[in-house]
C-alpha cells in the first residue's frame, strides 16, 4: 500500500515539477525540515496489543491534522513558487491519511461465532445477515455511522456492508475531515456515486487517497469544490476510468484548459461546467475526444459562441438529451443545429437577445421536449410566439420559462395554456410585461397541474383571476408575485386557507 | 352456498397440520412452484423452521392484506429511509406479541419468501431503532456492548463527523 502511494505521489510530482531534485534536498533547503518532522504522524505502536488492530489514540490526531493543513496554507500563500516544497507536504498529508485509514478494521467475525451467550438472550441476532441489511436499509448513512455502528461489533460490521454505501452523499456535511472522508470511501467497496457538493476545503491529499478506493466510480459531483484544480481533476481522471458523469459546477479554480483533461474519461457522458472557466476550444476539443455527451450543462460561461455548440451538436445529436447553455453569444445559426439533435428532452438557454423568430421555428422540430427555458428572448416577437406555442412539438413540456420575452402577450399566453396547460409543472413568465388579466386568466383555465408559477414583475395584472387557484389548480405551491403591484392580497386571505402554498408578493 | 375453497396442508414444528386457502398460499413466495403438487397431494408439506404461532400469524396477515395492489417495483440504487408507510393496524399486529415473536416472524416471511410481509415486518423493527442512541438500542434489544474502551473511542472517533 505504501508503497503504491509513494509511487503515486511521484507521479504527482513529476506532473506538476519535472525538476530531478529529491524531497529531501528540497526540504533541506527549504529550511522546513523541522517542521515536516513535526508533521510526520511518528506513531509507534505494537499492534499485536491492540484488540482493535489499529493504532493507539490517546493525542491528539485531529489537532495533527489541522496543523499540516494550516502549514500547507501558509506555504502556498507565500509569494515563492512552493510547488515542490508542496508537493512534498501533500505526500506527508497522504501517508498521514493513509496511515490513519488504513488499519481501521473492527475485527468481527470470530467474535460472531464464539459468543453464544449473546444468541440466546438476544432475538435479533437470529436474524440472517441479508434481514438485518434490509432493516439497515431504512437508515440514513449518518445514522449508520454515529448510532448504529456504535451498538456492538457486528452492527458496526452491518452498517458499513458495501451494500449500504453505493452512494455517498456527503453535500450536508462539507468539513468532514479528510481522515474520515477517506475511510468511508475506502470501506465503501462498491462505491457507484460520490458527492462532495460544496466540499469547503478539498485537497489533493485527500483526492490522491480516496481515488486509490474508487475505481468502479460512476458519478461524481464536485460543484462547487472551490479549491479544484488540475491536479486534482487529473488524479480522478486517471483512477476513475469508469466515470460516466461529473459535476463541476462553480469550480471557478480551475483555470482554461483544465477540463480538456476529462476527454481521457472514455465513459463520461453527463458534465455539468456550469459557471466553469471553459473556453471554446476546450468544448471544441471534449466535443471532438469524448465519445457520447448525452447531458451537458454550460450555463453561466457567457463567451461561448456558435462554433463550438454547432460542432457539439453535429458530433452528438443522436445522444445529446440535455443541454443547458448561456446563450449570450449564440444566435440563430447555432439553433438550427439544435433543430437536429431529435432527442433533445431538455434544453435551457439563459440569454436568446440575438435570437429571432426563426431559432423559434427551428425549435419547433424537437418534439420530445419536456423542459424548456428561453430566456431574455427579447426579439421574439408575439406572431413568432405565437406560431411556436401552436406547434405539435411543445405539447409533451412539464416546464417552461420564457421570462423577458417581452414579445410574449395575452394571445401568447392563451395559445401556450391550450397547447400545453395540462401537463405543465413549472411555468415561468418573469417580466413579460404585456400580460394582462387575460392571460393570467387563461393560465388559471388551463394549467390544472402546476406547481410553480412565477409571474414576477408583471404589473399589469389585478390577479383577480387567483381567487380561482384552490379549485382550479389544486397542485399549486408556489405562486410568485413579486413586483406585480396592482395584485392585492385580499383576493387570498380566503384562497390561503384552502391550500398550503405560498404566495410571494413585492 | 357453500363453495368448496381449494386448500393446501402445511405441517409446522410442533407437528400441527394447518389447512391453507389457495389465495392465502399463493403469496407464499416459496410455494408457488409446488403448489399444484400440494393441492393433489393429501400429505401435508413440513417446515420445520416454523411454529404454529408464527404460521397462524402469517395467515391472519395474509388474509387481511389479500386484496392489496402489489408493491411498487424497488429502484435498487434509492436508499429508503422512510419508515412512515405502516400502518397502524400492522404496526400493532406484528409488536403485539412481543420482539421474539416478531423475529420469528422475520425469520419465517424470509423462509416462505412473502415480500410484503417481510417489508412492513423489517419496517417497524427500523422503527424501534429509529431516534434512539446506542445505549438505548442495546436496551431495546438487550444486546451487550462487546467494544472495548479503546474500540468504542475508536469508532466514536471514526464518525464524530456526523454528530448531532
Amino acid at each position: 500500500m505504501y508503497t503504491d502511494l509513494e509511487h503515486v505521489c511521484e507521479e504527482q510530482i513529476e506532473m506538476s515539477k519535472p525538476n530531478e531534485v529529491s524531497d529531501f534536498d528540497l526540504l533541506a533547503d527549504s529550511g522546513y525540515t523541522e517542521d515536516m518532522s513535526q508533521l510526520s504522524p511518528v506513531k509507534n505502536v505494537d499492534k499485536s496489543d491492540s484488540h482493535l488492530n489499529c493504532p493507539s489514540l490517546n493525542f491528539s490526531d485531529d489537532e495533527m491534522y489541522q496543523n499540516c493543513i494550516e502549514k500547507r496554507n501558509t506555504i502556498e500563500d507565500s509569494d515563492v513558487e512552493p510547488q515542490h516544497i508542496r508537493n512534498s507536504i501533500i505526500k506527508t498529508d497522504i501517508e498521514f491519511i493513509e496511515k490513519e485509514i488504513t488499519p481501521a478494521r473492527i475485527q468481527v467475525e470470530e467474535i460472531l461465532t464464539s459468543d453464544d451467550d449473546m444468541f440466546c438472550t438476544c432475538p435479533i441476532f437470529c436474524l440472517p445477515r441479508e434481514i438485518t441489511m434490509k432493516i439497515f436499509t431504512y437508515f440514513t448513512q449518518p445514522e449508520l455511522c454515529c448510532k448504529l455502528s456504535r451498538v456492538c461489533k457486528s452492527w458496526y460490521d452491518y452498517a458499513f456492508d458495501p451494500s449500504l454505501w453505493k452512494v455517498i452523499d456527503l453535500h450536508n456535511y462539507r468539513n468532514i475531515p479528510s481522515v474520515n472522508l477517506c475511510r468511508l470511501i475506502a470501506k465503501a467497496t462498491n462505491l457507484r456515486s460520490l458527492l462532495l457538493h460544496g466540499r469547503e476545503n478539498i485537497s489533493e491529499s485527500e483526492v490522491a487517497v480516496f481515488t486509490e478506493y474508487t475505481s468502479n466510480l460512476q458519478h461524481l459531483d464536485l460543484g462547487f469544490c472551490q479549491n479544484m484544480n488540475i491536479t486534482m481533476l487529473s488524479i480522478i481522471v486517471n483512477k476513475c476510468p469508469m466515470l460516466e458523469s461529473i459535476n463541476l459546477e462553480g469550480d471557478t479554480c480551475l483555470k482554461p484548459g483544465s477540463l480538456q483533461i476529462l476527454s481521457r474519461c472514455e465513459h463520461l457522458k453527463e458534465m455539468n461546467f456550469s459557471h466553469c472557466i471553459l473556453e471554446n476550444m476546450d468544448l471544441h476539443h471534449l466535443a471532438k475526444n469524448l465519445e457520447t455527451i448525452r447531458s451537458l450543462n454550460i450555463d453561466g460561461i457567457s463567451w461561448i459562441d456558435d462554433e463550438p455548440v454547432i460542432y457539439l451538436l453535429q458530433q452528438h445529436n443522436k445522444y445529446l438529451t440535455k443541454l443547458v447553455i448561456d446563450g449570450a453569444e449564440i444566435t440563430d445559426d447555432c439553433y438550427k443545429s439544435i433543430a437536429i439533435c431529435s432527442y433533445l428532452t431538455s434544453f435551457e438557454a439563459s440569454f436568446c437577445e440575438l435570437l429571432t423568430d426563426k431559432s423559434l421555428e427551428y425549435l419547433q422540430n424537437l418534439n420530445k421536449l419536456k423542459t424548456l427555458r428561453l430566456r431574455k428572448g427579447t426579439e421574439f416577437t408575439a406572431v413568432g410566439l405565437m406560431n411556436f406555442f401552436s406547434s405539435p412539438g411543445i405539447k409533451h413540456l412539464t416546464s417552461l420559462d420564457m421570462s423577458e420575452c417581452t414579445g410574449c402577450d395575452d394571445s401568447c399566453v392563451s395559445q401556450l395554456a391550450q397547447s400545453c396547460g395540462k401537463t405543465l409543472k413549472q411555468l415561468s413568465l418573469c417580466w413579460c410585461w404585456h400580460i394582462t388579466d387575460r392571460g393570467a386568466t387563461s393560465v388559471v383555465d388551463h394549467c390544472s397541474n402546476l406547481l410553480h408559477l412565477d409571474l414576477t414583475g408583471i404589473d399589469k395584472i389585478n390577479g383577480d383571476c387567483f381567487g380561482r387557484v384552490p379549485t382550479e389548480m389544486p397542485h399549486l405551491r408556489l405562486l410568485d408575485l413579486k413586483q406585480c403591484n396592482r395584485v392585492c392580497f385580499y383576493i387570498f386571505t380566503e384562497t390561503l386557507n384552502c391550500s398550503i402554498y405560498k404566495v410571494l408578493n413585492r | 352456498m357453500n363453495k368448496i375453497v381449494p386448500q393446501i396442508k402445511l405441517e409446522t414444528y410442533e407437528k400441527e397440520v394447518f389447512e391453507i386457502d389457495l389465495d392465502i398460499a399463493k403469496k407464499f413466495g416459496k410455494l408457488v412452484p409446488v403448489l399444484q403438487e400440494l393441492l393433489n397431494d393429501d400429505k401435508p408439506l413440513t417446515i420445520k423452521t416454523i411454529n404454529s404461532g408464527t404460521l397462524k400469524k402469517i395467515i391472519t396477515w395474509c388474509t387481511y392484506h389479500k386484496d392489496d395492489p402489489l408493491p411498487p417495483e424497488d429502484d435498487d440504487n434509492k436508499m429508503k429511509h422512510s419508515t412512515e408507510e405502516v400502518s397502524s393496524w400492522d404496526d400493532k399486529f406484528l409488536q403485539e406479541d412481543g420482539q421474539a415473536a416478531l423475529f420469528d416472524l422475520i425469520s419465517a416471511a424470509h423462509t416462505l419468501d412473502i415480500d410484503g410481509l417481510l417489508d412492513v415486518a423489517c419496517k417497524v423493527v427500523a422503527t424501534m431503532i429509529k431516534g434512539k442512541a446506542p445505549e438505548e438500542i442495546r436496551k431495546v434489544f438487550n444486546i451487550k456492548n462487546d467494544f472495548t474502551q479503546q474500540e468504542e473511542d475508536q469508532v466514536r472517533k471514526e464518525n464524530d463527523w456526523c454528530e448531532d
